[in-house]
Parts: structure tokens; sequence; C-alpha cells
């Protein structure tokens, strides 16, 4: 079920994140990973997640761009390059549209960009978008 | 060698009108010189001919007293005799002249008397007395001299003759041969005088021709000399200035082009060395001038780093407390919507507005500071598009307003694009907002000429404002109306002001209360 992976280590915007998705019926398929090696640990099955293996079950990444220590950009640049994640959709949450970060990130692969705070409309689009239901 | 070396100092310490005069002075030198030995040249020639022409008469005047003595020998006339005397006094009188200067201090008026009797010209004289007395030791002179002193002798010899002869004469009747006698031996003086005679002249004619060719070659070898001392100098002068010039010159154009590495080599005094020394001087505060100004740029730059860093850090850590905020009112609003009362949603309502607000204060600081660090670029700029494509937009987002809009025809500006749309958004945006009461707004757009210069314009028939606060108009976050009525953070015109004067522009406005504004901008 959980499919979708939050990395966000603010924890209003992780709690306000939580409403938009529980309004959208969708809390269910949330995880949050606080930082950005927490969060490719658990994706790649490393670490302390090493007994877990491939977080496969993950269809859609959430980004801020603003972490602590490894810097949003950076996890980005991990996701890309590791063959099980290539292709995995990533959306960045910025504070604006000019934000330098989120102007590089388009050229680094990113799927797409939400304005933080996620508003829960445009969020299920984008879960509609990305993440195929998984079929029975 | 110190002396050479310290004459040489002197003259390049000397001014340059100083070095100028002195090649000038040296030139005359050489004209001085061709004149002074010319003079001594004339001078001395001249008294030879004096010379020459005084043997003349003596040799004349020698050869009339032989006459007279002869015929006084035959005739008894007393009046020959008077005669031979009388002709007998030239050679005397320059006898009496030779005498007197061959003394070691000889009596001048005496030595005049004697060549005066000697029938010279008076006005010779001098040039005679001093050409003895000077140059009596010359070989041409002592050869002359010599005959002149053997024709003296012989002219003593005839003297005594004639005084034994008028004795002879005058106490009695000499014979025959005795008469005879006398002829003869006055003959013979006659003869030995003249070869004598002969020999002076030729004497001092060779000795002109060759002080003639002493004093050419004098001449031409001082002359020369001076000549080519001079051109030298001139020579080493203009050297040492077209050197010290050229080194200025370079090291000017070192300077010029950041190097200051070539050391002034001037150590001369005049006007080059003290403009040298004043370059050099120039060139250090330059120099300093120049590190100070690096420094002050490296400063500039890290303080701009800092700022973008610190707006950086500002628009995320001042936003995120704000989401929250903003988030939970939210949610507690519809969350709560059933337990809270009007007055509960109200105030819920007013913290939303509030933190809204905040966000879009923070975005306007932002915006502020980061204008002034972009990079300018100026070009022909259709502000007229411009402008329509922000009242189309206004338009688009107010769609119940309408307001008239009035545009002149064609206008360009000069002037970065990006800046100007932002410019032109907060002046229409204002325009806009303060003519919200009015049901039949209308906003002009033009170019007109105030104060002398072309200038654009934004009018419109809105709310206008108080003149007497006017200000205050372009200040960030002054306002002068009440925030109620017409909402906004007042930084719309410091951001207008802002770009204006990026563009080395103006910018004013005028109004009046209910009646509408106008903002003047020139680029």
């Amino acid at each position: 079920m959980i499919d979708v992976l939050l990395i966000e280590d603010n924890d209003d915007d992780i709690e306000l994140s939580r409403r938009s998705f529980e309004k959208a019926g969708l809390l269910a398929h949330l995880r949050v990973a606080r930082d950005g090696e927490d969060a490719l640990d658990y994706l790649f099955g490393r670490g302390a997640y090493a007994s877990q293996g491939v977080a496969s079950s993950i269809q859609l990444v959430l980004l801020d761009l603003n972490l602590p220590q490894m810097p949003g950009l950076e996890v980005l640049r991990q996701i890309r390059m590791n063959k099980e994640t290539r292709a995995l959709p990533v959306v960045v949450l910025t504070i604006s549209r000019q934000e330098p970060d989120l102007l590089q990130g388009f050229t680094m692969g990113i799927s797409d960009y939400l304005i933080k705070p996620i508003d829960q409309g445009r969020f299920s689009k984008m879960y509609k978008k990305y993440v195929k239901a998984v079929s029975a | 060698m110190r002396f050479p070396f310290s004459i040489r100092r002197a003259v390049l310490d000397l001014s340059i009108p100083q070095k100028l005069s002195l090649m000038a002075w040296l030139f005359c030198l050489v004209v001085f010189c061709l004149l002074a030995l010319n003079y001594f040249g004339m001078d001395i020639l001249s008294s030879s001919r004096a010379y020459v022409g005084g043997e003349g008469l003596w040799s004349k005047a020698q050869k009339e007293a032989v006459l007279r003595l002869e015929r006084y020998i035959w005739s008894h006339d007393e009046r020959e005799y008077q005669a031979y005397l009388e002709a007998l006094g030239v050679p005397l009188g320059d006898h009496q002249a030779r005498l007197e200067l061959e003394k070691p201090r000889p009596n001048f008026t005496i030595a005049w008397t004697g060549f005066q009797r000697g029938g010279n010209h008076p006005k010779d004289i001098a040039g005679m007395i001093h050409l003895l007395r000077r140059f009596g030791k010359v070989s041409y002179i002592r050869r002359a001299v010599d005959f002149w002193r053997q024709g003296d002798m012989y002219i003593a010899q005839l003297q005594n003759m004639g005084e034994l002869i008028h004795r002879e004469i005058t106490s009695g009747h000499p014979s025959l041969k005795t008469l005879e006698t006398f002829l003869k031996a006055v003959q013979e003086i006659n003869a030995s005088l003249t070869p004598l005679e002969n020999a002076f002249s030729s004497t001092l004619g060779e000795g002109a021709r060759w002080l003639k060719s002493v004093l050419l070659m004098t001449m031409i070898v001082v002359t020369s000399a001076v000549f080519a001392g001079s051109l030298l100098v001139a020579f080493l002068i203009s050297r040492h200035l077209c050197r010290e010039i050229d080194q200025l010159r370079l090291s000017a154009s070192r300077v010029a082009a950041g190097d200051y590495s070539l050391a002034l080599d001037v150590e001369s005094k005049d006007e080059i060395g003290d403009l040298a020394r004043s370059f050099q001087q120039m060139a250090v505060q330059r120099q300093s001038a120049e590190r100070l100004k690096d420094e002050l740029y490296a400063n500039a730059a890290a303080a701009n780093q800092e700022l973008e860093a610190f707006s950086y850090s500002v628009s995320h850590d001042l936003r995120a407390p704000l989401r929250a905020i903003d988030g939970f009112s939210r949610e507690l609003l519809e969350n709560c919507e059933s337990v809270l009362d009007d007055r509960g949603k109200n105030d819920l309502r007013r913290i939303r507005a509030a933190t809204q607000r905040m966000a879009q204060l923070i975005d306007d600081l932002l915006e502020l500071s980061h204008l002034s660090r972009r990079e300018f670029v100026r070009q022909t700029v259709d502000v007229r598009r411009q402008a329509e494509d922000i009242v189309q937009k206004l338009r688009s987002n107010d769609p119940e307003r309408s307001v008239e809009y009035v545009a002149a025809s064609a206008m360009t500006a000069q002037g970065d694009p990006r800046l100007l749309q932002i410019a032109l958004e907060n002046l229409f945006a204002n325009a806009w907002k303060f003519t919200r009461m009015k049901p039949s707004a209308k906003i002009e757009f033009g170019l007109t000429r105030q104060h002398d210069v072309n200038a654009f314009f934004i009018r419109d028939n809105g709310v206008g404002f108080n003149m007497a606060y006017a200000a205050k108009l372009f200040k960030p976050f002054q306002r002068l109306h009440d925030g109620k009525d017409f909402p906004g953070t007042g930084i719309g015109l410091a951001l207008v002001e802002r770009i204006i004067r990026r563009h080395g522009g103006r910018v004013w406005a005028e109004a009046e209360e209910n009646k509408g504004a106008v903002f003047y901008f020139t680029l």
C-alpha cells in the first residue's frame, strides 16, 4: 500500500502534508523520511533497511529541496544514478517558482514540482498521474 | 674623473630654458671666436701694411737724402744740405721709435713722435707700436727688425758722412779729389742700404703671408673645435632630454595598463626631472588607489554574496513558520467548524490574512534586495506593448471593472526590458488599485515634456494623494492610504524608484486628492 515516500524534515510541513493526504484519502499510502540519507537507505534497501531490500512498492517520491545535511538535489541525483530507481517519479516541493534549486532540478530530471504547502487537490492529480493502481 | 662628472651634473640640473639658452650661448661662442680671430688678424695685417708703407717712406726719404747730399757735394748749396737733413729725419725718427720700443719700459710718447717724424699716419702708429712690442719676438718680425737695425747703422754712417762733408764744405774749399771720395763713400752707403730696404719689405711680406695662412688655419681649427664642441653639448643635452621623455612616456603607458614595475631612473633636477618625480608620486598613489579599489570591490562582492545567502535563508526560514500558522489555522477553520462560533472563525480568518500579508511582505522584500544585484542590460524596449499586456492582465484578473485605457502611439524606451516590465507593472497596478472607487476610471500612458526633458507619464483619475506627503511616496513600506481601502505593502513605488534610478533616470509624481495622480519618469 505504501507507494508514496515524502522526504521532508520540517514537522509542521509534515503534519500539514498528512492532513492533505488524509483529505485525499491517501494517508495510508504515505511514508515519511526525515532526511536524505535515511530516505536513500530505505529506497535502496541498505543500512538499517538492509533486511527489507529495495523498496519496490514506492511509485512516487515527494522531495523537499530544503533538507538538512544531504541537500535535496543530491538526493535526487543519487536516485537518478541508481538503476533500480532511475525512472522513479520525483516531485520536488518548493517554496516558489523562482527558487534556484528548483530551476536546477529541471535540468536534473525532476518529474514535476509542488509549491508548499501541498494543496490537496493538486496533489491528488499528481498521485493519479504517477501512481498506477496496484492490481489486486 | 670627478671633475667632468660634476660638470655633467651641473649641466643636467639646469632647467630646460637654461639648457636651451646654454646651447644658444655655445653657438654664440662660435660666432664670437670667429669675430675675435678676424679682428685680431685684420689688426695685425693692417699694422704690417703700415710697416711696409713706413719702409717705403723710409727708403724714399733715404734716397732723397743721398740725392741731396750728392748735390750738396757738387753745388755746395746750403739749401741742399738742409733738404738732406730734412729727408734724413724720416729714418732717424723711425730709429728713435725703434730704440725706445726696445727698452723694457718704453716711453710711448717718445716712440709715437718718432714714428710720426718717420712720416707714418697717426692712425697707424698705435698699431705699429703694438705690433713691435707684442710680436717683436716672432721670427719674421725679428728678421725684419734686424734688417732695419743694419739699415740704421748705415744711416748713422751717412749721418756722420753728412756732418763731415758739411764741415769740410763750410770751412773751406775741398779739392775735387776729396769731393769725389765723399761721393764714393755716400754712394757706397746708398748701395748697401738698398738691399737692406728690399730685404725688410720682403720679409714683412713673407710674414704677412705666413700670418694669413696661420690665421686661416687657426680660424678653421678653432671654429671647428668650438662648433663641434657646441654640437656635442647640444646633442648630449637633447639626447638626455629625449631619453628622459621616452622613459616617462614608457612609464606612463605601463602605468595606464596597470603595470607599476618600471622604476623611473631620472636624476636631473630640471623640469623633466620634476615631472618624473611627480609622475612617480602619482603612480604610487594610483597603485594604492587601485589596491584600495580592488579591496573595496572584493568587499562589495563578498557582501553581495553574503546578502545572497542571507536572502536565501531568509526566504526559507521565515516562510516555514508562516506556512505552519496559515496551514493550521485553515485546518482549524475546516475541522472545528462546528465548535467555533462566528467570532472564533473570524479570528482565525484574521490570522490567516495576517500571515498571508506577511508572506507577501517577505516576497516583496526579497524582490527589492534581489533587484539591485541583477545584471543590467540596455536595449530598445517597446513599452507601449508592455503596458498593453499589463493592462490586459489587470483586466482579466478583475473582469467586473471597466477602466478606460488610453495610450500614445508607438512608444519605445532604452532600458532593461525585465526591469521596465516590473516598474510598469507596479505603476499600472497602483493606477488600477487607486481608481477602484471611481465608476468611470481612466488610465493614460504617454510621453510628454517636463522641465526641459522628455518623460513618460501614467495618469489616473483615482483617489490621488496629499502632495504634502509626496516625499514618503517612494520610500519602502511607506503608505499614504489606509490599508483597508487600498491593500498593499507599500513596496511597489520603492521598486519603481530603484529601477528608474538604475536606468539613470528620475521618477516623480503630482496629485490632487480625489482628482487623480500623475507619475512621471525619465530614463
